[in-house]
């Protein structure tokens, strides 16, 4: 429940700030590079494929160039093939592979032609004051927790909609941090920036995911292919 | 809120307690600031909305959790890995 003190940030893994399934990926990455340091081909394998999936991942979400994705995919495969030997610390290896990702990423991406430069303004995120909120029986809906929203066909296309109107910074700290579950602290060590930075990206990037899906859920209708319905740039300031 | 302030714009207090809204959300206060901010939603209807807005949101970037790869993409990574493997 949001809002319950975080009770499972246990240090699994011997760092406090992960939670328990972070660091239980710590944990079978450290497993993986270990087998496969020893010479074990399956789990090297395992981690090639690992890596390739993570590469082509990141590289849709943040870039979102099949394109790119493929040529990602091949550095991630041939940097992850030559650093494997040469890990000493397998719990290293996990930010390593992340770090690499999205460097393997940056290195051949192409700007999207509508792609935003700039985050739209705070003060267009915040709600009216005084604005009238929708009934509690629309916001609360009994029996149900946030946690139990199904991500059905609509929703998944508003929210890829809703993804890519934002400036890829952004875009990168949504994906590390809500959908691959990484740390502040991991995503900041990824990105090369302070966890403060990480910090203030995803708030804003929330504030403009809530505002986009509010929309929608108002009647707009949803995007057919996963980018925004018109290319317009419309709410967001270059 | 302040009559010169423009309608368009949140008022001073909610404002101020955005980074507090966003702790509350990743469940990162203590109990005792839990319920300060608890006590603020249930008095601001504005802050209300906008807390639910973000936690379903939030939900459903999790929910939407790991982009699933394409069966033909897992293959060629397959086939990508095994043949460096084997090539050792």
């Amino acid at each position: 429940m949001p809002g319950a003190p975080r009770s499972s940030a246990v240090t699994l893994a011997g760092n406090p700030h992960l939670s328990e399934r972070q660091a239980a990926e710590v944990a079978r990455y450290a497993a993986l590079v270990e087998r496969a340091a020893a010479g074990d081909a399956q789990a090297l394998e395992h981690l090639l494929v690992d890596a390739q999936e993570l590469a082509w991942r990141f590289s849709m979400t943040v870039c979102g160039h099949p394109e790119d994705a493929e040529d990602a995919m091949q550095e991630a495969l041939m940097r992850t093939y030559k650093h494997v030997p040469q890990v000493r610390n397998p719990e290293s290896f996990r930010p390593w592979l992340y770090r690499t990702v999205r460097n393997a990423c940056l290195m051949s991406r192409r700007r999207r032609v509508d792609e935003p430069r700039h985050m739209v303004p705070l003060d267009d995120l915040l709600p009216v004051p005084g604005a009238q909120a929708p009934p509690a029986s629309d916001r609360r809906p009994s029996g149900r927790t946030p946690e139990d929203v199904v991500v059905n066909a609509g929703l998944r296309r508003r929210l890829n909609a809703a993804m890519a109107k934002l400036p890829a910074p952004f875009r990168a700290v949504v994906f590390l941090r809500e959908m691959e579950g990484l740390s502040t602290r991991e995503t900041a060590a990824t990105l090369g920036t302070s966890e403060d930075n990480v910090k203030t990206r995803l708030h804003r990037a929330r504030l403009f995911l809530q505002k986009e899906l509010a929309v929608w859920r108002e009647g707009a209708p949803a995007p057919v292919d996963g980018r925004p319905a018109s290319r317009s740039r419309k709410g967001v300031r270059r | 809120m302040s009559p010169r302030q423009p309608a368009t714009r949140p008022a001073g207090d909610c404002r101020a307690q955005l980074d507090e809204l966003f702790a509350y959300l990743d469940a990162e206060l203590s109990l005792a600031r839990c319920r300060v901010i608890e006590r603020h939603l249930s008095q601001c209807p504005c802050c209300d909305s906008l807390a639910e807005g973000l936690r379903q949101a939030i939900a459903a970037c999790r929910a939407r959790g790991r982009q699933r790869v394409p069966a033909a993409v897992r293959q060629r990574a397959r086939v990508a890995a095994r043949t460096l493997v084997r090539r050792r």
